[in-house]
């Protein structure tokens, strides 16, 4: 496999228009995705962290096709995919992975029939293979084969998410968007679920965006971690890169809020004030200007961009287009 | 389904319900074999004679036998029942889940032209839609279903928005199921417990209309037996001679009784909601 730039996210937005009733006028647009770019090379897990509400789902959602873009591009294998009109052939490539896993099984179809169907639908095999291959995906993921005959109620929530992943990768996709797949487990879960998709993704040759709030888990999955706040995408870099130097104050705001594990270590936690801005009203300028501990007189009027740092290390900070602060 | 047997039959009254219910069915069915004499043979010389040996629950103003009036009315009641509360629940199931689905302008549309039957008061509707149509047991059905399918459009399509709320229906859609699948196949099983049980409590509303249409002399025109119409015959006579109007004034009232007990007990078997 080369490892070319796989998916190939280009000034992606997506405003939801604002109105009261039937037949007002739309009042605003609410920018959940205001212009986001990035690039996933092929096997490799991109790791999208942000506050609730900052449009990491939305991102997610856009390239799945899941709502309808306002503007921009996603490429894929430098095919334009984002108009594309074969819907059966791309759902068949992206595949998609929920929070939480209650309610992302519907209570009334037995884990094996939803399989099956979902195998079936799109004719991948049928007749006496179909059995082997729902066994085959429910061994891949760790649940037994002869619990196909159950109904989701009947699993625990890790148990479930195995059976979430199992539909996600019933079909071979190439490209799997997590949406908080370990959000709603407890921790010792979470572990086996992240290591279960590390596996999975060396197996399948998976290419992940992983969307997360919880920045250790981003840790162990990504190669490339992207920043977002208020639905821009504040920095961008290697997953070490990243962790050791933050450039940006969102990015270091957030590191600082990780709980560290040595206790003689010190820390100095950058606290932020206030809540993050409605998107529907955003700051002028720099977005995150109101709550950054270094805003200067510019922030308030220059609108930054993402700029180079160094090799694999972007951030959209007007501090950083001259003198550093790291 | 253990579960909810056990939880159907620990209220009791579901129980006492269903064997209303049953009576009812069976006298429908078998009334030509129960029915103690023939629902139309006049009898001027017994006129208005109280319940005795012979005639069980009495004669009416022309002689004939309440109780086998009483069996055979059941037959208008039941089927308008049943068949107005099939066509509203198809009709209005349909529609709240094609609004609930596809949202947007069509949603609107829709739930406006629901929300003009919800605010037009039922009962009046169906008098006047009776009136242009006439008396007879096909326009009662048409009638009263004209009246009857906004509420299961709007309980369909508030049950539809809960589903899609839900992450399963998303993840649907991301494997490339189309509308129709994802409807039948998905959604509707899981919003069929409310509308089963909203269409039984449904039921017993609509036999009481049926009953009301008929009194008022809008209904199933005599001499066809049937509860209301019988209430509407009996009623000038009620002082001289109770019977004409207790008797299918109660019968109507068992066999509402009897929905509304399945109803209830259905509603608290099947609520604590799927154990997901």
């Amino acid at each position: 496999m080369p490892k070319g730039n796989t998916l190939e996210v280009i000034d992606l937005k997506k405003y939801f228009p604002i109105k009261t009733g039937f037949f007002t006028k739309v009042l605003g647009y609410l920018k959940a995705v205001d212009g986001v770019s990035f690039s996933i090379k092929s096997g490799e897990t991109l790791g999208l962290v942000g506050e609730s509400g900052c449009g990491k789902t939305t991102t997610g959602m856009l390239i799945l096709r899941l709502i309808e873009k306002t503007d921009g591009k996603v490429l894929y294998n430098g095919e334009n995919i984002s108009d594309l009109k074969d819907d059966k052939g791309f759902r068949k490539i992206f595949q998609v992975i929920f929070q939480n896993p209650y309610s992302s099984l519907n209570p009334r179809i037995k884990i094996g029939s939803m399989l099956a169907e979902i195998l079936r639908f799109h004719k991948v095999t049928s007749g006496r293979e179909l059995k082997e291959k729902v066994k085959k995906i429910l061994l891949d993921v760790g649940i037994s084969p002869s619990d196909a005959d159950k109904y989701p109620y009947e699993f625990s929530g890790g148990q479930r998410q195995r059976i979430v992943i199992a539909r996600a990768i019933s079909l071979n996709p190439e490209f799997i968007v997590a949406d908080e797949p370990v959000s709603a487990l407890d921790v010792s879960v979470q572990a086996q679920i992240i290591n279960l998709l590390k596996d999975l993704k060396e197996l399948l040759n998976l290419t992940f965006l992983f969307i997360s709030h919880n920045l250790s888990v981003i840790r162990q999955v990504s190669d490339n971690v992207a920043v977002m706040y208020l639905g821009k995408i504040v920095e961008i870099a290697s997953c070490d890169e990243l962790f050791k130097h933050p450039a940006h104050p969102y990015t270091k705001a957030l590191l600082s809020a990780v709980p560290v594990l040595n206790p003689e270590e010190k820390t100095s936690k950058i606290t932020l004030k206030g809540d993050i801005p409605n998107p529907a009203n955003t700051p002028s300028g720099c977005y995150f200007h109101p709550r950054c501990g270094y805003a200067m007189e510019k922030c308030k009027a220059d609108v930054p961009n993402l700029k180079k740092l160094s090799d694999n290390h972007k951030v959209s900070c007007l501090m950083n287009s001259g003198y550093g602060i790291s | 389904m253990k579960i909810f047997y056990r939880q159907f039959v620990k209220g009791r009254l579901p129980v006492i319900g269903l064997v209303i219910i049953t009576i009812m069915l069976f006298m429908t069915l078998f009334a030509d074999y129960i029915a103690p004499y023939d629902p139309y043979k006049i009898d001027l010389s017994e006129r208005l004679s109280s319940p005795g040996k012979k005639h069980l629950l009495g004669q009416d103003d022309l002689g004939r036998d309440v109780l086998s009036r009483i069996i055979y009315g059941s037959r208008v009641s039941l089927k308008v029942g049943f068949f107005v509360v099939g066509i509203s629940v198809i009709i209005g199931t349909s529609i709240g889940v094609i609004a609930g689905y596809f949202g947007g302008w069509i949603d609107e549309i829709i739930m406006r032209l629901t929300d003009i039957f919800l605010a037009f008061p039922a009962m009046l509707l169906a008098i006047a839609i009776m009136a242009i149509l006439g008396g007879s047991l096909n326009n009662v059905i048409i009638a009263l279903s004209i009246v009857g399918w906004k509420t299961y459009a709007r309980l369909a399509r508030g049950q539809v928005l809960v589903e899609m709320g839900k992450e399963y229906t998303t993840a649907l859609r991301a494997l490339g199921f189309g509308s129709f699948r994802v409807i039948f196949r998905h959604i509707l099983p899981n919003i069929l417990v409310p509308i089963i049980v909203a269409a039984t409590l449904g039921m017993a509303a609509v036999i009481v209309q049926e009953a009301g249409l008929t009194f008022l002399g809008l209904g199933v025109q005599p001499p066809v037996p049937s509860w209301g119409g019988m209430l509407s015959e009996g009623h000038q006579y009620i002082l001289k001679a109770y019977h004409l109007t207790t008797f299918p004034g109660l019968a109507i009232m068992l066999t509402v009784l009897g929905f509304n007990f399945i109803g209830d007990g259905l509603r608290d078997a099947l609520d604590p909601k799927l154990r997901y």
